[in-house]
């Protein structure tokens, strides 16, 4: 079936936008009480079974795909807004300069966000915006090379020389020529980061450097689960498969979306 | 029985079956040129992709075309594919993008003698320097270690061409060739496909009225599909029936105006044809 | 008066590619009157679009001059060339690639208008619908795709908006790079009217590169030779065309397709 890779990424995240924004305005129970027996299997009322503190997994599940997209999201975004901008100038350069911003990236790239986080968590205490803040700047370089190499590619086109020519400012031809054109390769390089960056978190609180006791996480729960394993393997399978079915969500709409675009640009061309 | 034959060929895409050929038949002998002239969107690329089976997947087919008395109309892939480069080949546009860049030239010839000819693996290095220097390549065993993006346009059709004729097929398919080309590099490419399709059968397709005389015999005019006059070149040129014909080749004769006077278009002789 | 609007004098412009120095071209000299068509004809890699990218100022020579309306403009950074960018515009060879997918015509054709540095000029016209309309209708196109897209359009049609955007910000000077070379035969004669009369209607000077020496025999009285870099001949077109004194020129002549 032609698109089903951006069928099914729509159909997931769709589901997970769909209970987050559900869990904004009501849950089946509050997330952070105590609110049942310990280590209830799924049944009625906690549709999902209840953790070894009491705490409804359905409810924490719901509060966590709020928790999850905003961090996907917001780091994302973060690392976007400065990475991009960074990309199309180091693009649109002519000297050296585009060069030496490329190789900065590149070393920021071998850093890894699990190294940051633990950095930000000792100086600053492990929560949602250190996470947040870790995640985005571990990001930024994916932004800074596709957003380059995209601008390069779109600098060789005669229409930005044309734009020259026309006496267009530089920052002009940055926003009207080169931004819409790369806007789509730069989409599905966020929908692919949403996705990694859900795994970090997922990460970096199964490590505790994420979000808090008061801020479920689907990572923090696994976390929470391993110490139930041999008694209920239950309660990791539930924000283990949320974990999974988002980033593959993600992946799936961003690896849909290139395809969709591909034909259509050559079709246009 | 002609060693080409179309018979009412008839092709449409996707679900709203937008027909792109229609109801085309034409004929071609073993020894013959036939040049089909259209512009863009005629149908004239469509048509030399079904005689060679490169259709995509959403194309509907009906009608006939018989290469040697066989079917290729519904043929399986895989027997198209010993067809292809065989017996009947192409030579496209682009030589850049029909060329793999990440192959030396001398590779990619050879390896259209190896699929088909594989119990000749032993020479074939040598019959593919042999080619490249026969096709007009100066120094063909540089040429042969080279990468495509090192040659000039020139020299990467000439190897397209090498390619296309190396196994020796009954019909050469040619799809805009000289195109891309310089005018120079084009009349050199010209003399030598008029060379080296002798004995074959031989499909031009091209915009260019002017190009498709220096190779072919006789031609086919599509327009919207359709071919709307056909006959020995020389004689379309010097008496054509269609409006739109006249309209192509006053509209060609450039030269023969004086400055400054207007020239005559398409749309003077014939209101039809889309821009 | 009859000094030259656009000039280039000795001009040598030399490339570095992979680390070896090219040499595009070789002591190149070219004077464009007002109301002049010259036609700048040879093979690729000739040397002609280089020609074309040093007059405006795209390529920077390595000896020689480039002047506009009497005054040096080689090596001029871009805030400075004002005059140049506003009285001399280029159409371009590809009508798929000079027009961005992403804008609308009005967009394109309106972005001279638009330009800082062509307003503080003066003397543009407004950056209105209705001048544009004008324009296109000038190339024979409704003002209906004002709102269109270049995918929207065929290739005939975008090299009319090519022209057209050209043309708003009313230059002196239009340099049309192989205007029509990438268009199907049958829609060359009606684009290149098109170029002829607003080239006439306008007064400008024409500069008109091509490997096609019908199309420059047709529009151009002056042609200039160009091989490997070198002016090998120019004069009269009527007069190189019957009388040709380079092989080069020869060849060319030789090598065109008549109907």
């Amino acid at each position: 079936m032609k698109h089903s890779s951006l069928a099914v990424g729509g159909l997931l995240i769709g589901l997970i936008v769909a209970t987050a924004v559900v869990g904004l305005f009501w849950m089946p129970f509050d997330p952070n009480a105590l609110v049942g027996p310990r280590l209830q299997a799924p049944g009625w009322p906690h549709v999902l079974g209840t953790d070894a503190f009491g705490g409804d997994i359905a409810s924490r599940i719901i509060d966590g795909a709020k928790r999850c997209l905003l961090i996907g999201v917001v780091s994302v975004l973060g690392a976007g807004v400065v990475g991009i901008p960074v990309g199309v100038v180091a693009g649109m350069s002519r000297s050296w300069f585009g060069d030496v911003l490329a190789r900065a990236a590149d070393i920021l790239y071998g850093f890894p966000a699990l190294l940051l986080a633990i950095l930000f968590a000792a100086a600053l205490g492990g929560s949602t915006w250190t996470a947040m803040a870790a995640i985005a700047i571990a990001t930024v370089p994916a932004f800074v090379r596709i957003a380059r190499a995209a601008t390069m590619q779109v600098m060789g086109l005669g229409f930005v020389e044309a734009a020259q020519l026309s006496g267009t400012p530089t920052f002009q031809v940055a926003l009207r020529h080169v931004l819409p054109n790369i806007a789509p390769v730069l989409g599905v390089q966020a929908s692919v980061s949403v996705g990694l960056a859900i795994l970090a978190e997922a990460g970096l609180s199964y490590l505790g450097l994420g979000s808090g006791q008061d801020e479920p996480t689907w990572g923090r729960m696994l976390r929470e689960a391993q110490d139930q394993l041999f008694n209920a393997p239950l309660i990791a399978l539930w924000p283990g498969l949320a974990i999974a079915l988002a980033t593959l969500g993600f992946n799936l709409l961003g690896d849909g979306l290139r395809d969709f675009l591909d034909p259509r640009l050559r079709e246009i061309a | 029985m002609s060693h080409l034959e179309v018979t009412d060929l008839t092709i449409s895409f996707g679900r709203r079956r937008k027909v792109a050929v229609d109801h085309v038949s034409f004929t071609l002998d073993k020894d013959e040129r036939l040049g089909i002239i259209g512009q863009s969107g005629s149908g004239k690329s469509v048509t030399s992709l079904a005689v060679i089976g490169l259709l995509p997947d959403n194309a509907h087919v009906s009608g006939s075309v018989r290469l040697d008395g066989r079917e290729l109309v519904g043929m399986p892939e895989r027997k198209l594919q010993d067809l292809r480069g065989d017996e009947v080949s192409m030579i496209f546009q682009e030589p850049m993008t029909a060329l793999d860049p990440t192959m030396k030239v001398g590779r990619q010839v050879g390896e259209v003698v190896a699929l088909h000819h594989s119990e000749r693996r032993g020479g074939i290095r040598a019959e593919v320097i042999d080619w490249l220097g026969r096709v007009g390549i100066l120094d063909p065993e540089r040429i042969a270690e080279s990468y495509p993006h090192e040659l000039s346009g020139g020299q990467r059709q000439r190897a397209l061409i090498a390619m296309a004729l190396a196994n020796r097929p009954g019909l050469v398919i040619c799809d805009e060739p000289t195109t891309a080309l310089d005018v120079l590099v084009q009349r050199q490419i010209l003399d030598l496909l008029d060379v080296e399709l002798r004995g074959r059968a031989a499909l031009f397709v091209s915009h260019d009225l002017g190009v498709v005389r220096q190779v072919c015999q006789r031609v086919a005019v599509m327009l919207d599909g359709r071919i709307v006059e056909t006959g020995p070149i020389e004689q379309v040129v010097a008496q054509p029936q269609h409006p739109y014909t006249k309209g192509l080749i006053a509209s060609a004769r450039i030269g023969d105006v004086p400055p400054g006077q207007r020239l005559p278009t398409v749309a003077d002789f014939y209101e039809g044809a889309a821009e | 008066m009859n000094a030259p609007i656009l000039e280039l004098r000795g001009v040598d412009v030399t490339f570095r590619r992979r680390g070896e120095v090219f040499r595009a071209l070789h002591e190149v000299d070219l004077a464009i009157h007002r109301g002049e068509r010259i036609g700048i004809v040879g093979g690729s890699g000739s040397g002609k679009t280089t020609i074309a990218r040093t007059l405006l100022g795209l390529v920077r020579p390595s000896a020689g001059e480039v002047l506009f309306r009497g005054r040096r403009i080689d090596g001029l950074p871009e805030r400075q060339l004002a005059d140049l960018r506003q009285g001399v515009s280029m159409v371009f060879q590809d009508p798929n690639s000079s027009l961005n997918p992403r804008m609308n015509l009005r967009g394109i054709v309106g972005e001279p208008l638009r330009s800082p540095l062509l307003r503080a000029r003066g003397n543009l016209p407004p950056d209105t619908d209705v001048t544009v309309e004008a324009v296109l209708a000038s190339v024979g196109l409704d003002a209906e795709v004002l709102r269109r897209f270049p995918h929207q359009l065929s290739g005939g049609q975008r090299q009319r908006v090519a022209i057209a955007r050209a043309l708003v910000s009313e230059p002196d000077v239009l340099i049309a790079d192989e205007p029509v070379s990438a268009l199907d035969v049958s829609v060359r004669a009606q684009v290149l009217n098109l170029l002829s009369d607003a080239v006439s209607e306008r007064g400008l000077a024409l500069v008109l590169i091509s490997h096609d020496l019908a199309v420059v025999g047709h529009l151009c009285d002056q042609v200039v030779v160009v091989e490997r870099g070198r002016v090998v001949e120019s004069g009269p077109t009527r007069q190189v065309f019957d009388d040709p004194q380079h092989p080069y020129t020869h060849d060319l002549l030789a090598a065109s397709l008549p109907i």
